[in-house]
């Protein structure tokens, strides 16, 4: 998944068709370093967790507007995680992923994947070396743990 | 073993001490469910407490005693108060335990990792709205 060399102008251009993570990767190494370095990697990783749970959010709001007012709030704190990251969400062109056939359902998903996340998070941060990114990735995994129990609590 | 790193485990265990304090005030507060909850917090962080007692003496640090009490913002009357200082024990725990995180490496740093998470969902228990950086 990592960009490693100097990117080509064309390679930057499809990296950022392909998403963030890899234009991350890519700009991470205008300073003439040849490969991203470990936090780098930790970081594109969480931030390709991050958009895939955006999406996610996306594609549930859309299908069950009424759903909004407690999805949005955790919705914006993943955006949050990603701009923490270095990253900006992107606006996908894909019909994006699918969603629960209820809302019921669709919450249960999202507090699953809540809940794989804030596991992730707790891995991540044990990658880390910067203590910066290893307080953001406790605070993100403390967060997503949050996500988790406010969904099956039935409250944001 | 850094003086930060014992410095944040010191932190982490007078967060600790206030919370097992704080718990014993909002158990006489509050009721039923909630009363299940704050025995159950209370128990967690009793456990935690000991084991950063452990860490600490196992680096040959300082084991500060806990005080006879702690601010608690106010009185505790009632069980919004209780339920308040419930929120606020466990949110400022979370930074303390992202602090620990920072200092130390394999379990030691999952563990604090996992006790942030636990602290901060404790919080949304009591009511707090999820936060993108709990504390």
């Amino acid at each position: 998944m990592l960009v490693t060399g100097l990117p080509s102008r064309r390679g930057v251009l499809q990296a950022a068709a392909a998403g963030p993570l890899l234009l991350l990767a890519a700009c991470s190494s205008d300073g003439g370093e040849q490969t991203p370095d470990a936090d780098d990697a930790v970081r594109s990783d969480v931030s390709a967790s991050e958009q895939r749970l955006l999406a996610r959010y996306d594609a549930t709001i859309a299908a069950f507007p009424a759903l909004a007012g407690k999805l949005q709030p955790i919705r914006d704190q993943h955006a949050e995680h990603l701009a923490a990251m270095g990253s900006q969400p992107t606006n996908r062109d894909d019909n994006g992923p699918a969603v629960g056939k209820t809302p019921a359902g669709a919450i249960s998903d999202l507090t699953a994947a809540e809940r794989s996340a804030a596991t992730e998070r707790v891995k991540a941060s044990g990658q880390a070396s910067s203590a910066e990114l290893i307080w953001n990735l406790a605070l993100i995994a403390a967060s997503e743990s949050q996500h988790a129990t406010a969904l099956a609590r039935g409250s944001a | 073993m850094s003086d930060q790193a014992i410095d944040n485990l010191t932190q982490a265990l007078e967060g600790e001490y206030a919370a097992t304090y704080a718990y014993g005030l909002i158990g006489a507060r509050v009721s039923g469910g909630a009363l299940t909850r704050a025995r159950q917090a209370l128990s967690s962080h009793r456990q935690a407490r000991d084991e950063l007692r452990f860490d600490l003496a196992a680096l040959q640090a300082t084991v500060p005693p806990p005080a006879a009490a702690y601010d608690t913002g106010g009185p505790i009357d009632t069980a919004a108060q209780a339920t308040a200082l419930a929120v606020q024990t466990e949110l400022r725990l979370v930074r303390n335990w992202a602090a620990v995180a920072t200092t130390s490496a394999g379990p030691s740093r999952d563990r604090a990792v996992r006790h942030a998470q636990e602290c901060a969902t404790r919080a949304v228990t009591w009511g707090s709205p999820s936060q993108a950086f709990p504390g």
